[in-house]
């Protein structure tokens, strides 16, 4: 999954992936100083792409912009160095109640392909972000059936404003499609990120979750994902207030 | 295509262009003089590269209208953000830059049918327009660099970077454009990249 998202670096420099992915692979941007070191090579080059073909702006222009620029409170440069996620340390808590999603969303498959060591050493991983939600006095748990084979269980503390994700028994989509998860509320669906039938399994997939939502749905799409869901959804979750 | 007197070192390097190093030296300077509220500086950070703002931004959007109401929101973006930009990571036209694909990309996403583009990746002009043709022998030069570096790409690695790029699709509809799968696409943008970076002597 990490080579796969490595060799996004020549895209994203291209501003060519969709908004969906491009958001993805921010998010391993953060972790990964090799990919930042490939990024700052790649846009020094397509600078040099976007400066070769040079048009001198109306004049007018000028005048406009520094009209609008006094106007314009600057963004404090403390803002962005909060991007820190919160670390959690307590992994008992939450083994437990991963445990219990899992009993709930392995459902009566009952037994758990994974050995045990296996599935600590997945745990792990992703388990300060899962633990740090499942953790949260207010989660709450809701479960259903996929449409076409498997099901999803969804965790969500609002006080947080996350969720994880978890799935299980997912069929692959077909070739040239995708999973991806909504939230659902007042203003429309937002999507939550593309979704393969391996992520969301014992570690959980880590979503934004926006207070208005109140439901969890989870379509398929093109491959690329899409800015709308184009298809009936193949779950659909109410989620508690 | 390229000099073989320049081949040897492992990596094809034109000549480094000392006037775009001393203007973006400058550049840097300016920009963070603009983050610290300095209007004038910031002025003059748009006079050193506007015209490749909206050369870049008329290229990939087409319309002048629009063009011109992209450049404007690219400049009030910079101006707000520019305590992001950060001198030890890049320079300050590339990260100009950088945010002008990004806008224009958008503009022309939001406005124009997949299917709009699509035709107009089908005309493949990799080619300026006319009215954007440098007039400058310095532009002209650069210019000229680019094209060759371009030039040393296979023929999938150029499409992929340039229909992206230069018309704003997607790496999904650059491999419908192309008949090609995804993943290739994926990989001719990086190598393509790759390739390029080294030919036009960039260091990060």
């Amino acid at each position: 999954m990490n080579a796969d998202l490595h060799s996004l670096t020549g895209a994203y420099a291209l501003d060519a992936l969709t908004s969906v992915e491009c958001e993805a692979f921010e998010r391993h941007l953060a972790t990964c100083s090799g990919c930042r070191d490939e990024l700052e090579g790649f846009q020094l080059t397509t600078a040099r792409l976007g400066g070769a073909a040079q048009l001198r702006p109306p004049t007018h222009l000028r005048s406009r912009l520094m009209a609008d620029v006094a106007q314009s409170p600057q963004e404090r440069p403390s803002a962005i160095t909060q991007l820190r996620r919160p670390r959690f340390t307590s992994k008992t808590r939450w083994l437990s109640i991963a445990a219990a999603v899992l009993v709930v969303t392995s459902g009566s498959l009952g037994v758990n392909a994974y050995s045990n060591a296996q599935r600590a050493n997945d745990l792990s991983v992703t388990a300060s972000a899962t633990a740090a939600v499942l953790n949260s006095a207010d989660a709450e748990l809701v479960r259903g059936e996929v449409t076409g084979g498997g099901s999803g269980s969804l965790v969500v503390s609002r006080d947080r404003e996350e969720a994880v994700v978890f799935t299980t028994g997912l069929d692959q989509p077909a070739a040239g499609t995708t999973y991806q998860i909504w939230a659902i509320g007042e203003q429309g669906a937002q999507s939550r990120g593309l979704l393969s039938p391996g992520d969301g399994g014992d570690a959980g997939k880590v979503v934004s979750w926006p207070t208005e939502a109140t439901t969890f749905g989870m379509t398929i799409e093109p491959a690329g994902g899409s800015d709308q869901p184009t298809t009936d959804p193949v779950l659909l979750l109410d989620v508690p207030a | 295509m390229v000099d073989p007197s320049q081949r040897g070192t492992g990596r094809l390097t034109l000549v480094p262009d000392a006037s775009i190093d001393a203007a973006s030296a400058s550049a840097d300077d300016l920009l963070s003089r603009a983050a610290r509220g300095d209007e004038a500086a910031f002025g003059s950070l748009y006079d050193l590269t506007s015209s490749k703002v909206f050369g870049l931004v008329r290229r990939v959007v087409r319309d002048p209208a629009h063009a011109e109401e992209v450049t404007q929101e690219v400049y009030l973006q910079v101006w707000r953000q520019a305590g992001r930009f950060d001198r030890a990571k890049g320079s300050a036209v590339s990260w100009v830059l950088t945010v002008a694909h990004r806008r224009a990309v958008d503009r022309v996403r939001s406005t124009q049918a997949a299917a709009d583009r699509d035709v107009r990746a089908a005309e493949r002009d990799v080619v300026p327009p006319h009215d954007q043709v440098a007039e400058t022998v310095e532009l002209r030069l650069e210019a000229e660099r680019v094209r060759r570096c371009l030039d040393g790409l296979t023929e999938i690695q150029r499409e992929s970077v340039t229909l992206a790029y230069y018309q704003g699709l997607t790496y999904v509809e650059v491999g419908s454009v192309l008949s090609i799968p995804l993943g290739t696409v994926k990989t001719r943008m990086r190598d393509g990249l790759i390739r390029l970076r080294d030919c036009m002597g960039v260091s990060a």
